[in-house]
């Protein structure tokens, strides 16, 4: 499962109500700090699953941590909006076939 | 020259759908379209040549990237800033990274959730991308917009996956810094606790 789903998943799931931090049954088993630490791996699906599950079940359940997953997400939002609303001229598509045509290229 | 059926199907089915985010990429590392226009028909043109050492059924958009990047460099002149940047980030440990990311701190009493990244402009969000190092814009293009792997950039970029992620990392913690700057400045977000 990608980590779109996953989040999707987590955020309709349950709410984030829980008190946080370390205390000595942190959510997950996973400690805010070592939450922190792999938030960017989380996010980008780096990492393996069992770690990823227990991730999820701490930002699911830390009233800290979950916001800011949350502020990660919609940075990275931003950013793919920015980057991908550049789309290519429409003439480079024959610009870039007619070249490849004059060295051999016959498209079907 | 002789063609074979098989090679100009592969070639169609295959590599000449990527032809948007090979523009995409060409686009952050040239900066503007007429150049990234050229490097991408430059690119796609290099790829038809050299065919035969494109794996069918692998990452075509890796191999793409690849022939893109090296067209590009070789008419650049990198030189020292490569060699700082790469020792600069030679010791870092990403989680320690990972962990230091401040705009969260930042704003989270104002906006918890990060609502604000949403008011930010697009054309803001490019320049902050394009005044990123080379090294950093790069890793940050692969890996946020083309969705590419550490470990696919890090073969693609022949760094090992530590700096991949060092470099991701610190080049998004650098963005995130100089976009909320300007969020500030833009009063997308308030400056006043509140």
């Amino acid at each position: 499962m990608s980590w779109i789903d996953r989040l999707k998943r987590l955020v309709s799931g349950a709410e984030s109500n829980g008190e946080g931090p370390s205390g000595p049954n942190p959510p997950g088993g996973v400690t805010c700090e070592e939450a922190a630490e792999r938030l960017f791996e989380f996010l980008d699906d780096e990492l393996p699953e069992e770690e990823t599950s227990s991730l999820a079940e701490h930002f699911q359940a830390c009233a800290r941590c979950y916001p800011w997953l949350l502020h990660e997400k919609a940075f990275r939002d931003a950013m793919v909006r920015a980057l991908e609303g550049q789309v290519p001229p429409p003439e480079l598509g024959d610009r870039v076939l007619d070249a490849l045509k004059e060295e051999g290229f016959r498209p079907h | 020259m002789g063609v074979s059926d098989d090679g100009q199907r592969i070639f169609q089915e295959e590599i000449l759908p990527n032809l948007d985010a090979v523009y995409h990429f060409a686009m952050r590392l040239a900066g503007d379209p007429d150049r990234a226009q050229d490097l991408t028909q430059e690119t796609f043109l290099r790829a038809w040549r050299s065919r035969d050492s494109y794996t069918p059924g692998t990452r075509a958009k890796s191999w793409l990237f690849t022939i893109c990047r090296n067209l590009f460099l070789r008419r650049e002149n990198r030189g020292k800033r490569h060699r700082e940047i790469l020792s600069e980030v030679a010791d870092d440990d990403p989680r320690q990274i990972s962990r230091e990311s401040t705009v969260f701190m930042n704003a989270k009493d104002r906006d918890p959730e990060g609502a604000f990244w949403r008011e930010v402009v697009d054309e803001e969000i490019l320049r902050a991308i394009d005044e990123l190092p080379l090294e950093f814009r790069e890793v940050v293009v692969l890996s946020d917009l083309e969705d590419l792997s550490y470990e696919e950039i890090a073969e693609m970029l022949d760094i090992p996956v530590g700096t991949v992620k060092s470099r991701l990392f610190r080049g998004r913690r650098a963005l995130q810094e100089d976009l909320f700057e300007y969020a500030l400045e833009a009063g997308v977000i308030s400056k006043e606790h509140t």
